[in-house]
């Protein structure tokens, strides 16, 4: 032992494990609650990797031997995979860019502008949040068949473009609310109109709650089940949730919980990589937004 | 460059009355400085020329041009904001060639009015940063560029100084003073700070409670207060109050003490409000009695807080004193420079 090393040995504290639990408390918890929200995704991806007799097991966590093949099965073999995503990502991208752009004009209407009626319309925009898509379900039925849209994407996008969303709507409000008043002002002085303002200042200012509205609204589009589920007869149309539940309900796959698993990791992928890098974006617009 | 004419502008919120029947004429390249205390309708006048908000009653003409229903961006004005404003995500010369990009101006000309102002604001090596790089002079400095290249009929400033500290605060009100001579501006400025008040204006409005108290020059505010108000607003030290009955050449003080006013007062009876600027006050062998209650020197000068009873009296000394606090002293009030005021209605007399 160096003479350098004696003063940290006698500095160390003795161990009290009523402290240590105090400090570590918050950990303990937190890591134990994360485990258990864990514990389906781990359990998807493991019996993703089985084969068929190993599901039967689930003690077994680790799969022996690992059976890729369930991946190219469900990619290649099983059903049009490739359509069913392709189908998902159109529908998903542009239901996103319709809630992006629809909710973020009207909010800045509802913020910005000064009209007569304007908090009465509020509430009523607010109040359809109440109504869940149960409710609506059987008048959008018969509107869009009204409309000839049933088969088609259009039931499934076009709300997105006319601020379908209220909740997005109210989110954006929040946000623009907290813009400074000056800045808008400033620019009205400059000579911009609304619409120039809107999309020269506000939108640009307000990047992280358009990312989060972006990133909700693609979650609940690319999951969406019961809409998709409603409009669309044609198989070539189906998007992945549809299509993943189809496969499930064939009889010669219902039983292969493998490559259900497989499926189904393979579809919430996406989201999960757009979340990891949209994490910084996502926790910052929430804060600034004053909506926990 | 344009006249600016305010008549009888009336602005209520709901019900309460933000400005009663407000008049400001201002001459085609005039620098005017609207002061007054917060609340006093200062910056909602402002806002009223700008065409930020309606006019309740009253009209607001720019030019030959009635303006009180046009939008801001049709007045041709350009605004300083208390807080700057200028947008966080684009650069300086971003910043600055907005109104022009939003009107199409080409990008060209655009460059060349940007590079001019740049140069008049010392800007040069800062065009590529965005404000938050920026320190408050600076972002100061852009607003302003923001508001030249516009080449507006008139700028407005709302309080563009009051988040600066004092050393800077000197400088810029320098800056912006020369600025806008250089530019031959009509300029109309709110403020709630008598010293820039003072030192950047062609002509004073005091106002009060949604009123124009006085509109004149700084020393013609500053000589001839019209009223109790702007004599105790305009002026540092302020100005020493005192009331009493007039008879004949004195005022009686209500402790029996007597003022003698002299020719000032000929002729007058009756109770009054006596008004003299700490420097008109100055110790003597003989006069009114005070105590001395606390000693304030300042380096280059002195000043000498008296009391004599409820009465409080301001005393600015050139030379260094060698008095202590609670000695006695005698006071002389110059006569010339004293001011009279209707202790009711605070209007001034004579």
């Amino acid at each position: 032992m160096t003479a350098l090393e004696v003063p940290l040995v006698e500095r160390r504290k003795p161990f009290v494990l009523s402290q240590w639990l105090r400090e570590n408390l918050r950990y303990i918890v937190l890591f134990g609650l994360a485990a258990l929200w864990l514990l389906p995704v781990v359990l998807m991806v493991s019996t993703s990797l089985k084969t068929q007799s190993q599901t039967l097991d689930p003690t077994h966590l680790l799969p022996n031997p690992i059976a890729w093949e369930n991946y190219h099965a469900v990619l290649f073999e099983l059903f049009p995979f490739g359509r069913y995503l392709l189908n998902s990502v159109i529908v998903s991208a542009l239901a996103v860019t319709g809630d992006v752009l629809s909710c973020a004009f009207i909010a800045y209407g509802f913020a910005r502008l000064r009209f007569p009626g304007r908090n009465v319309l509020f509430v009523l925009m607010i109040s359809t949040m109440m109504f869940p898509f149960a409710v609506r379900m059987i008048p959008l039925f018969l509107i869009f068949k009204e409309l000839g849209w049933m088969n088609t994407f259009l039931p499934l996008v076009v709300p997105s473009f006319f601020g379908a969303h209220a909740f997005f709507i109210f989110l954006l409000h929040e946000f623009f609310k907290g813009i400074p008043g000056s800045l808008i002002e400033s620019a009205r002085i400059d000579g911009a109109n609304e619409l120039q303002i809107w999309w020269r200042v506000v939108l640009p200012l307000s990047k992280p709650a358009l990312a989060v509205v972006a990133i909700l609204s693609f979650e609940q589009s690319w999951n969406d089940f019961l809409p998709p589920l409603l409009f669309l007869n044609d198989t070539r149309l189906y998007t992945l949730p549809l299509g993943l539940f189809t496969m499930a309900g064939n009889d010669d796959v219902a039983s292969s919980w493998h490559l259900v698993m497989a499926a189904a990791t393979t579809m919430v992928l996406p989201v999960l990589i757009i979340f990891t890098f949209a994490q910084k974006y996502f926790v910052k617009g929430i804060t600034m937004s004053g909506i926990k | 460059m344009a006249s600016v004419n305010v008549s009888s502008a009336v602005k209520r919120f709901g019900s309460v009355e933000v400005l009663r029947s407000v008049s400001v004429d201002i001459a085609d390249g005039e620098f005017v400085v609207l002061v007054g205390p917060s609340g006093c309708g200062k910056t909602t006048l402002l806002r009223m020329v700008a065409g930020l908000e309606s006019v309740t009653a009253g009209s607001i003409s720019i030019g030959d041009t009635d303006v009180t229903d046009l939008a801001p961006k049709d007045r041709d004005i350009a605004m300083v904001f208390q807080n700057y404003a200028l947008y966080p995500h684009m650069t300086v010369s971003e910043n600055i060639a907005f109104s022009m990009s939003v009107r199409g101006v080409s990008r060209s000309e655009a460059k060349e009015k940007i590079d001019r102002a740049a140069k008049i604001l010392g800007l040069e090596q800062y065009l590529d940063r965005r404000p938050r790089e920026l320190s408050g002079g600076q972002r100061q400095r852009v607003a302003m560029g923001r508001a030249i290249v516009r080449d507006p009929k008139v700028f407005l400033f709302d309080e563009p100084l009051s988040n600066l500290d004092a050393k800077l605060r000197g400088q810029m009100r320098a800056e912006i003073k020369s600025l806008m001579r250089k530019l031959n501006a009509t300029t109309v400025y709110v403020t709630h700070d008598q010293i820039e008040a003072m030192t950047m204006a062609d002509r004073i409005v005091v106002m009060r409670n949604g009123i124009v108290e006085q509109i004149g020059t700084p020393l013609e505010v500053y000589d001839t207060p019209q009223s109790l108000f702007v004599a105790g607003f305009i002026g540092s030290p302020t100005m020493n109050f005192v009331s009493g009955r007039l008879d004949g050449n004195n005022l009686v003080l209500p402790d029996g003490g007597l003022i003698p006013l002299g020719e000032r007062v000929q002729g007058r009876v009756g109770d009054v409000v006596l008004g003299v600027r700490p420097d008109a006050v100055r110790l003597a062998e003989v006069g009114v009695e005070f105590a001395v209650r606390e000693i304030e020197p300042t380096g280059s000068e002195t000043l000498l807080l008296l009391e004599r009873g409820d009465i409080e009296v301001t005393v600015i000394q050139r030379e260094r004193t060698a008095l202590a606090v609670g000695a006695r002293v005698s006071v002389q009030f110059d006569a010339r420079a004293a001011h009279l005021f209707d202790p009711v209605t605070g209007s001034r007399l004579g």
